[in-house]
Formats: C-alpha cells, structure tokens, sequence
C-alpha cells in the first residue's frame, strides 16, 4: 500500500515572534480538519496559541508544534529549547480562577490545564517538550501536568561550567553524560586491528574520561568549524587520557614507522589546554596559549590512514601536517615547519604558491627521481589543504580506501532503536554518498545521510568535512534545521564547486518514546514506514554549500513502537535498468513495505532489490539509513 | 502571513460610558490594538465599557492583558456577544470586574 499524494505535515517549526501563535493556530486547525477532529479546534486552538505564546515569551529559539492521533484522542506536543534554570510552573486546581493574580506563564498554563484532559512537561537538558491529550468531552476539573524533569540533579548542574579556549566559550556539557567520541574509538580501533594487551587499557583508558577530554575537543572543533584556529582533533583535556593517547601515539608509530610524530608546538599545545582545563575547573579566568596562535591541523587525522597524498602549509610555506601516503611517495621523512618546497624539484620551488585555492600541479622530487601529479588545494583559515592522487597505485583503490575512512563502520546500538545502515558504492568509482550515526548526549542522537554532488579526491575532502561539520555543530545546536544552517555555512566556507544534499534526524529519547525530529537539503524526504505504509514526510529545503542564505524546516514525529524512518540518498530512487526506466519511490515504496519488519530486514531488501533491477550493476552510490522503533 | 488583523472601533464615547466593537483575533500580535484602544479610553475618563465581541473569533490569555490592565486602572467591562471560542476562556478564568453579558 502507498499513500498518494501530498502528505499534510505532522509538525512544523516556527520562529520565536508574537505572530507564531496565530501560525502556529492556522497550522493545528488544517491538520484537524483535514483528520475530521474539527470539534475539538476550539479547545486545542485556544491550547496551541497559549503553549506557543509561552515560547515566544521564554526563548528566541524556534519551536515546533507536532500532532497526533491517539486512538480517537489528539495529541499536541510543543518541543522548544529550555531556557537555562526555567522553573516548571504549576498550575492550580479548582475551576474559573482569578486570572489576574496568575503570573503570565501561568495564565497560558491555568488554560491549557482546563482545556486537555491529560498533559504533562518533560524537560530534558536540550528541550522543553509540553504535551496534552484531547478527547471530545473537556475535563470536569483542570487537570496537573504530569511533569517529568530528566535534568541532571543540581548538584551536577553546578559542575556545569564554560570552559574557554583562546577566547572561544565551549559549554563543557559534563553533567550530561557525553560519552566518548565514537569517532575516535573506531578510528583508533581500526587502526589497531590486532591489539595488544597494552593497546587494550590504553582504549579502556580513553572510554572512561570522556567528558573533560571532549570539553578540549569541542573547543577545538569549535574553532575549526569558525575558521578560526584550527588544533589537532586529539587534544585533550584529561592527563590520563592525554598520557594514554600518548602512549597510543607511541604504540602506532612502533607499528607505523613512517607516521609523523606531532611537532613540538603540538605537543606543547596539548599540555597546555590540559593544564588551563584544570587552571579554568578550579576558578581562574581564562588564559591565552602563548601570544601567537599556534596552527594545526585538525582533517590531517582523518587522511591519516587514507591512500591518497595529503599535506597542509602555512601561508609562508611551513609545513603543518603531511599524512602517510605521501610520506611514503616521497620515501623521506617530512618534518612539521619544514618548508614545503624542499620537497619540490628545484625548478618547481619558485612556481609554488602556498595560497593555491584550485587545482595545481606539483613536480616533486621524490626519493627515486622527480615525479608530477595532480593536486588540488584548498585555501582556509590561513592553511592550505593539497590532496594529491598519487600516481603508484590505482586512483579508484585510493579514492576507495578514502571513502571507508568516511563510512563509520557500523551504527552503534540504542535502547529503544534499531538502527541500520548500508553504502554500495557505484561501480567503478566512488562518489559522495555518507552517512554517520552518533551520541551527542544521552538519550539524545544524531544521524545524518549526505550526497555531495560529484566523483573524485575533492568530492571526498567535501564529505568528510561536512562529516566533520556535523559532529562539530551538534553539540550546539539542538534543532536539526539550526545544524543544517551550521552545515551550510561550513560547506560554503570550503569554496568548493561541490554542492550537497543532506538529511539529518536527531532523535530525542522522552522517557518511554523516543521522538525523531527531522530536516532535508534539497535531499529526497524520508519515509515513513508506519502500519504497512509508507509515507514520504517532510518539508524541502536548500540546497547546502551553494548559498549563504538558506532555509530549512524540522519535521517531528514520536516513533511508535513499530514505525521506521528510512533515510536514503537518490541513488537509490534514480537507479534505471537496461531500458532506462526508474527505479523510482514507487519501487521504494513497495520494497519498504513488503520487507522484513526489522532495520535490517527494510535495509537488505532495498539493496537488493535496487541492485537488482540495475542487474547487479549500481550506477550511483547507494547509501540508505533504516532506524525502527523497538521495545524498549 | 496575511492576517485578518483586530480592529477596534468606538461606536459611542459619552462621558463615564463607551461602547466598542471589536473583530478578528485577539492573541500576543494584536493585543496591543485591544490593550491601547481601552486604556485610552480610560484616559479620557470612560470606565463603564461595554465591548462588543460579536466579530471577535479567537481570543488567549495575551488577549486579556488589556482588560486587566483596565480594569486595575479603575474601569468596569462588560463583554458582549462572545462566540463560543472565545467563552471558553471565560468559562476558565474570572478578571474581577468584568461581568460577561449575552
């Protein structure tokens, strides 16, 4: 079964200004008319405007309204960022009561608590969520709120603390639970595949630290994502975490020899953001690491293991980072601060340009006699990024090898969520398709499903930075559409003639349910796979890394126990066959809903279907994220 | 968004006594209108107020800040004529000194 049509939204956001409740009014009257419920509009109307106006008048942020039906009943739910410290207000029982000794807030409250037969807040330390329940008979009484506050208990809150870098406020989220990155736990376990007891603690040491260790990352990240700085991605901010990422550093390049080992600004970098970590946690006000910026490179790491040649310069010329491949091209050792032209034939050092912004070409005098290749530069925040397709081995192993390093290897499990992934590179070649699937809080979950237009070394640099740009922005920004426009902004910066098309869901988990607010870049919307149906749900948007001024729009739904959202990049619905026909969401359609009911069940029967119909032969990158509701 | 925004109207201003004509919808983007309209009419010493909601289809607790705000300068309101929508606010919530009237 396929629903045709236009879907009418179940959600949809609004900025923060006075007019919000009446759009917001307009909005719940349609969908209640359009699911015969106009009955009820009076009361949940009058409800909506109340619970929106309290969001205009407690944030700046926007705010989404969502609906449901339950069973005969209608649920509203009204999802906004929490102010800081907000007292829960309690409404009071009795009926008709003097409104004008009723705080304004609680004026809003005293209303919705007459008009709902059941609603409740759950706050959380990203969102405020207000929900209440609608049958056709109005309560006899007002009804109380069914408050749940999953906020860390305050004497956790109190450790909460802004830590600031180089003049950069980073909200050490400690009290919430962040756990380690699992970016680098894979990373670092990848490269290990054979680990020693030793490297076995090391990972254990690096799992339990987590939260003062991110605080320097994000500071890092955060900076990066601004241009404004860039730092290693391994900075630390915890000495026993920093001690065994040492001690992991050195067990790498035993096994590496040709690895770089950081420069000493590096290093003197590190200890220094874990001593001001700890200068900051004991009260003092923030300090400057020396007086001149210091620059490292924070992608160096993800090309790190990849088979294609990278190498960034300052400006003058210096040598910031360089990673294995080209080290082993070369068959010499590059030192950090080096002059980058010493690498270049003598004649080739005069033409060399450290401000490139393009493709470039670079003779290089290699151990075993000069060499030319093709380059492409990428000019930022006062570094330059140059990745080289080195001519000794396949270009598509290469490009290959750098598209795994982009692909987490497999998503991490949830309470609650089931939740899938797939990539079938196009045959011989790899284009842009990612995807990612991580824990930015507890209980709180980010995925995103990309397509950066193109074939290619550059078109990788694009994904893994806006790979990189997620993890960095959402931890501060909690709506989808807030991240998306993050993004953007990072892909913009890039200069690249790449665009990308994105979608991206954050899943908040509520006590018992888990909600899926969700947003697209001129991306295919995702389905919804509910009761046998599938439904396509969402809002377009823009296109990202094209244009500075961009909109985007979330779409919220609460996953019933049973229901999957399948991302998907267009590979899939632009697949043809031997006479040209489409594969097409129709296909789709059916093949979601005629598929096992499991994440891996919707995600096998998809591939296999779409290879099928190319014959066994995919023309585009295929890249498909499944995530079901499971009991808990 | 193109909205059927309020309107208020003095039908008759004599004295202590006003009548006023309110339509469309009063929320947090139009209250001012409401809100402006009565304290001016306070002003002038009008604190018998009879306001007619006849047309007025939607009105929240942001509607009611300007009839307290009347009221606690001194003036008593009748309201008039209200559609069901807007009557359940008042079948929630009491102001002192405004009286509801068929």
């Amino acid at each position: 079964m396929v629903q045709e049509g236009p879907v009418l939204e179940r959600a949809r956001t609004f900025a923060a200004e006075p007019v919000a409740s009446r759009k917001a009014r307009y909005f719940v009257l349609e969908w209640l008319e359009a699911h015969d419920r106009g009955a009820l509009s009076d009361r949940i109307c009058l409800a909506v405007s109340e619970l929106a106006a309290n969001a205009v008048l407690h944030t700046t942020r926007p705010f989404t309204v969502a609906l449901d039906l339950v069973g005969e009943d209608v649920r509203v739910e009204l999802v906004d960022s929490l102010p800081a410290r907000m007292a829960v207000p309690v409404p009071r029982g009795g009926s008709a009561v003097d409104i004008t000794s009723v705080s304004e807030t609680g004026r809003g409250l005293q209303i919705v608590g007459a008009l709902a037969n059941r609603w409740g807040i759950n706050v959380d330390p990203l969102v405020k969520t207000v929900w209440a329940e609608f049958g056709s008979v109005s309560p006899e009484e007002p009804t109380l709120p069914e408050i749940v506050d999953a906020r860390p208990p305050e004497e956790h809150r109190a450790e909460d603390k802004t830590l600031r870098f180089l003049g950069l406020p980073v909200r050490a989220a400690i009290a919430s639970g962040l756990h380690v990155d699992n970016a680098t736990r894979d990373l670092l376990t990848a490269l290990l595949e054979d680990p020693t007891d030793e490297d076995k603690e090391i990972l254990a040491l690096i799992d339990q630290s987590a939260s003062l260790r991110l605080a320097g990352r994000h500071a890092a990240m955060h900076a990066a994502s601004r241009n404004e700085l860039e730092f290693d991605f391994e900075v630390d901010a915890n000495n026993d975490t920093l001690r065994a990422l040492g001690a992991l550093n050195d067990a790498l390049r035993r096994r590496a020899p040709g690895r770089t080992p950081p420069s000493a600004e590096v290093v003197e970098f590190r200890q220094w953001l874990v001593d001001e970590t700890e200068r900051q946690r004991a009260g003092a006000e923030p300090s400057r690491f020396r007086s001149v910026p210091v620059v490292v490179d924070g992608v160096a790491w993800l090309l790190e293991s990849a088979s294609v040649g990278y190498v960034s310069v300052t400006p003058d010329g210096k040598v910031v980072a360089v990673n294995k491949a080209l080290v082993d091209f070369l068959g010499r050792e590059v030192q950090p601060g080096q002059p980058f032209v010493d690498h270049l034939t003598v004649p080739a050092r005069e033409g060399f340009d450290a401000l490139w912004n393009g493709d470039c070409s670079l003779h290089f005098a290699t151990a075993s006699g000069p060499v030319t290749v093709a380059g492409r530069a990428t000019n930022e925040g006062g570094i330059t990024r140059i990745v080289v397709e080195l001519p000794s081995q396949h270009a598509d192993e290469l490009l290959h090898a750098l598209q795994q390093t982009l692909i987490p290897p497999e998503p991490p499990s949830v309470p609650g969520l089931d939740v899938v992934a797939a990539y079938h590179p196009a045959q011989g070649e790899v284009g842009g398709d990612f995807y990612d699937v991580f824990e930015v809080a507890a209980d709180d979950w980010c995925v995103v499903l990309g397509d950066v237009s193109g074939k290619g070394v550059d078109a990788a640099i694009v994904t893994s930075a806006a790979r990189h740009a997620v993890r960095s922005a959402a931890l501060r920004e909690p709506v989808p559409s807030g991240l998306m426009t993050a993004l953007n902004r990072a892909l913009v910066a890039q200069n690249s003639s790449r665009f990308c098309t994105v979608v991206l869901a954050r899943l908040h988990r509520q006590s018992e349910s888990w909600v899926a607010t969700f947003t697209t870049g001129g991306h295919p919307f995702p389905l919804l796979v509910r009761h046998g149906m599938a439904t396509r749900m969402g809002k377009a948007g823009s296109l990202l890394g094209v244009f500075d001024d961009v909109g985007f729009f979330d779409v919220s739904i609460k996953l019933a126990v049973g229901d999957a959202l399948v991302l998907f990049t267009d590979g899939i619905v632009e697949a043809r066959n031997e006479t040209g026909e489409l594969f097409g969401d129709d296909r789709l359609h059916e093949a979601v809903v005629s598929a096992p009911p499991t994440a891996q069940g919707i995600v096998d029967t998809v591939l296999e279907k779409v290879l099928a119909f190319q014959s066994g032969h995919a023309s585009d990158d295929i890249a498909l994220v499944v995530i079901r509701r499971t009991e808990l | 968004m193109d909205a059927p925004l309020l309107n208020v109207t003095v039908r008759t201003l004599n004295g202590r006594h006003a009548e006023i004509d309110v339509s469309g919808e009063v929320d947090a983007s139009t209250q001012d209108a409401l809100r402006n309209q009565l304290l001016a009419l306070v002003d002038k010493g009008a604190v018998d107020l009879v306001v007619d909601f006849r047309e007025v289809t939607f009105l929240d607790s942001s509607g009611l800040r300007g009839l307290i705000e009347a009221i606690q300068r001194g003036a008593q309101l009748r309201l008039r004529h209200l559609q069901p929508a807007v009557q359940q606010v008042f079948d929630i919530v009491t102001i002192p000194g405004v009286t509801i009237e068929p």
